[in-house]
């Protein structure tokens, strides 16, 4: 099942805007190796399980996996052949918003050969560009 | 460890302005501090900071004028994408006195495979204590020959001589383990549900609420 929030204090959301790049969560913490979003836009819950599903299945159990990113973000929509007004559709799936430099996915635990094309697999089922990074080296 | 000379210009004009102008013209804005001196504000080649730090160099020699002074690197800022070093802090060193710092682990090897076992890196770094000129560059951890259950403490780690290990010695480094039950299930693909599903919305006011009695 598509990753959507538990609770809410308000179920549906306003658009909002979506400027600069990412000040958190753009560096690799947990696994070895990260997907790494260079477009700002929403991914959506089906989105984000579809590449999770495409990294999973080509590393066989082996390895982990982490998803850097929650949909919490509503989007609504207004059925079709409905008439203008009657207020705000109703909810229609959930989204991550990012920013240039959130780092999407991370694996650990594979090899770096296995670990780029099980990420390359997750990237084909995103709407956004990404690259494969490392772990930056620490001080 | 290895110490890089860099040459350094004092930097009067500060502020993220004048610093992107120097990131501009190719310089690094960096600050050095420590032994009860006051901070002194200095610029750097970029490109040699860089490959200095690539090459995995931590001690640096920072040349102003005639006077120079030893010290580590203490931090490193990116920029969001994490391409370019925007900013280092140093730290002054005496070359006598024994520091404290984190030195990063390199695991060596894979465990051999086994379904539904994964290799935990609990630690990353361990802290050590040396003087300055013993600072190892990584620390090389032997995990190929691990076997399920089995993982690896502090005090397994081989420290070359005149390092001493600052982190309590059972503190675990890596575990080989089977991965939780629920870490199975996530695994395996559980599409098929209710996508219809809403969460609670804790503002909502209940049937019973409005009416009054």
């Amino acid at each position: 099942m598509a990753m959507m929030p538990k609770r809410v204090k308000y179920r549906k959301k306003q658009r909002g805007r979506i400027k600069g790049e990412a000040q958190r969560g753009n560096a690799v913490a947990f696994g070895e190796y990260g997907l790494q979003c260079l477009d700002q836009g929403r991914i959506s819950a089906r989105q984000l399980e579809a590449g999770r599903i495409g990294s999973s299945h080509y590393l066989k159990g082996e390895g982990r996996i982490w998803i850097r990113v929650f949909p919490h973000k509503s989007l609504t929509s207004t059925p079709a052949e409905t008439r203008m007004g009657k207020g705000k559709g109703e909810i229609d799936h959930w989204c991550a918003v990012v920013k240039p430099g959130t780092i999407l996915y991370e694996i650990g635990g594979v090899s770096e050969e296995a670990a780029k094309t099980a990420l390359l697999r997750t990237a084909h089922k995103l709407p956004l560009r990404c690259r494969f990074v490392k772990r930056r080296p620490k001080v | 460890m290895k110490i890089v000379t860099l040459s350094a210009e004092q930097r009067d004009a500060l502020g993220s302005a004048n610093a992107r102008r120097l990131r501009r013209a190719g310089r690094l804005p960096v600050n050095l501090y420590g032994m009860g001196r006051p901070t002194v504000n200095f610029s750097l080649d970029a490109h040699a900071f860089a490959l200095g730090f690539a090459r995995g160099n931590r001690m640096f020699e920072l040349e102003v004028g005639d006077q120079t002074q030893v010290c580590l690197l203490k931090d490193v800022q990116y920029d969001a994408l994490g391409d370019h070093i925007q900013h280092a802090d140093f730290w002054r060193v005496d070359e006598d006195t024994p520091v404290t710092v984190n030195v990063a682990l390199e695991f060596v090897g894979v465990p051999v495979q086994v379904t539904g076992a994964v290799i935990d890196y609990v630690m990353r770094e361990v802290r050590v204590s040396c003087v300055p000129r013993r600072i190892p560059h990584h620390l090389e951890i032997e995990v190929a020959g691990l076997q399920v259950g089995e993982h690896i403490e502090a005090k397994d780690i081989a420290l070359p001589e005149g390092t001493a290990l600052v982190d309590p010695p059972d503190t675990t480094v890596a575990t080989f383990h089977y991965k939780h039950a629920q870490a199975m299930e996530e695994d395996e693909e559980t599409t098929e549900g209710d996508d219809d599903a809403e969460p609670e919305v804790i503002t909502e006011r209940k049937p019973d609420e409005g009416s009054d009695a």
